[in-house]
């Protein structure tokens, strides 16, 4: 058998615990369900590590037969055990379409997660607001800001599992509410956005230029609120060190 | 490349303040290079002030040196990344495989000694080597598996791979014992026909006994039969760096720090039968 052959053979072994033509191959060595319990056992302590407080949460019998769900249906492919799981709130929502806060808390997990270790940025301060043509300007954002929006309150049940207090009953949202995630200095930190706060993050993640923003609220609030709004969000980004560059949007 | 830098410990998490306060008395410390092969944030952070306080070696588990199919560029990217920003003593990985281009185990899977296999694993070392502009240090590993396919032992693979690549030596004194239990070979034969001259670190860890095999589960203490076998291998080789892995059950810097000084005092007294 080629080294590649055999390796298919092993890789197809470890990943299917139902597949034993390798094992037969092999005249049912011991050691391979030594290399197929690892396989399986560094998979699930994975998800355990990175989504703690779902595991907390939910409780070990119904996160690990997630887990084990998962790792069934998603192989890992990168280089990375850093990326593996990336795709387990998925599994989530579809296992338990009835707690939807489960896969609303794995969300933020993720998000955190990548956070933790993102790109590095160096926000503006407010000495480089002189001379910014506001009218024109746009933002680029840190590299580890990201958006997601959430049905429930899996924020609040976040927070509670992490100061280890009693988490609030879970409510369900009558709208999709956004959450924003971002690492301040080395500690990732997420916050609650009301609609609009939302909305004019998004537009300017997105590449739209501060006018064009102001231009947005002056006609859903009028152009006094507007300044007002708009002022209160810019000065929100900057306390937060949300954005890493000024732009010119020409 | 020098041969002799001195007694180490692997990094972990519960010890990392520890290692950045620069309050560890040890002369370098090994990380796991996947660990830090990252963006940004606070693992580089942490790395940078170690760094700044102890030598570091860059020990990778994802190379899949022994894969057929190509290497991931990516992967080899973001480690020379790594080895230019905090220049290393040197840089380790594994004679195994963890994957290929679809699929990634995660863990250090075995190679039939074959020669189809030797050629992979030597032009993979190769492919390294220049990417990276230094000579690796490939670790033995420590296996529960044998292949029928093979057609030479895992030592005559060592040495030959040696000879082809120019790469160095991390000699695992536990993986040694391991797979001799395991697959029923002498230690001191696979002693005899490793290169010796090659080696430039050893690693000291402890094991399990499982229920047909012993696991190298790195959660014990370096047991007796592994301070043995170091001996053994100081009275071949003198001094070479030393350290003691430990990646479960984690104890407390002190415990670690004496098993070190059961390091130092043995690597003392076993001086080489030649010198």
């Amino acid at each position: 058998m080629s080294l590649s052959a055999l390796q298919r053979a092993m890789g197809d072994f470890l990943v299917d615990a139902t597949a034993n033509d390798f094992a037969t191959q092999m005249h049912n060595a011991p050691g391979l369900h030594v290399y197929r319990n690892n396989y399986r056992s560094t998979l699930l302590a994975c998800i355990r590590d990175t989504y703690e407080k779902c595991w907390a949460w939910m409780g070990d019998d119904a996160f690990d037969m997630a887990a084990h769900t998962h790792i069934d249906a998603k192989p890992p492919t990168s280089w990375t055990l850093d990326a593996y799981g990336h795709d387990f709130p998925d599994t989530l929502r579809a296992l338990y379409p009835e707690d939807p806060e489960i896969a609303d808390m794995a969300w933020l997990e993720w998000a955190m997660r990548r956070a933790f270790d993102g790109a590095d940025a160096t926000p503006v301060d407010v000495a480089q607001l002189d001379g910014v043509n506001w009218e024109q300007v746009c933002f680029t954002m840190i590299p580890t800001l990201k958006l997601g929006d959430v049905t429930t309150n899996a924020a609040a049940l976040w927070s509670a599992l992490d100061a280890e207090e009693t988490p609030p009953r879970v409510e369900t949202f009558p709208a999709p509410v956004t959450l924003c995630v971002w690492r301040q200095d080395l500690s990732p930190c997420f916050r609650t956005l009301k609609t609009t706060d939302a909305q004019i993050l998004r537009m300017a993640h997105g590449g739209a230029s501060f006018g064009s923003i102001c231009d947005l609220l002056a006609r859903q609030n009028g152009v006094t609120e507007a300044a007002n709004l708009a002022g209160a969000a810019l000065g929100q980004w900057l306390s937060d060190g949300f954005i890493a560059k000024f732009n010119s949007s020409f | 490349m020098k041969r002799f830098h001195g007694f180490g410990l692997g990094m972990r998490p519960p010890h990392y303040s520890a290692f950045i306060a620069g309050a560890v008395p040890v002369d370098f410390v090994e990380v796991i290079s996947e660990n830090f092969m990252v963006d940004g944030g606070r693992p580089l952070h942490t790395l940078a002030a170690v760094r700044a306080q102890y030598p570091v070696a860059l020990h990778g588990v994802s190379m899949s040196l022994g894969s057929a199919d190509r290497l991931r560029a990516e992967y080899l990217a973001r480690l020379k990344a790594l080895a230019d920003r905090i220049d290393p003593l040197w840089v380790s990985d594994h004679l195994s495989w963890t994957g290929n281009a679809h699929f990634n185990a995660h863990d250090l899977l075995p190679l039939p000694y074959t020669t189809e296999a030797l050629d992979v694993v030597c032009a993979n070392i190769q492919h390294v080597q220049e990417v990276l502009g230094r000579a690796l240090l490939i670790e033995n590993p420590s296996s529960y598996l044998t292949f029928a396919e093979s057609e030479m032992t895992e030592w005559e693979f060592i040495a030959e791979m040696c000879v082809r690549t120019g790469c160095y030596l991390l000699l695992d004194v536990n993986n040694i014992y391991v797979s001799a239990c395991n697959h029923g070979f002498d230690p001191c034969d696979y002693l005899a026909g490793v290169p010796m001259d090659r080696v430039r670190q050893i690693h000291l860890a402890g094991h399990s006994q499982g229920a047909h095999l012993l696991i190298d589960t790195h959660d014990e203490p370096v047991p007796d039969s592994v301070w043995a076998l170091y001996g053994q291998v100081c009275q071949q080789l003198g001094m070479v760096a030393t350290m003691i892995e430990r990646d479960d059950n984690i104890p407390s810097l002190d415990a670690l720090l004496d098993e070190l000084s059961i390091a130092r005092r043995l690597a003392a007294h076993c001086l080489p039968i030649a010198a």
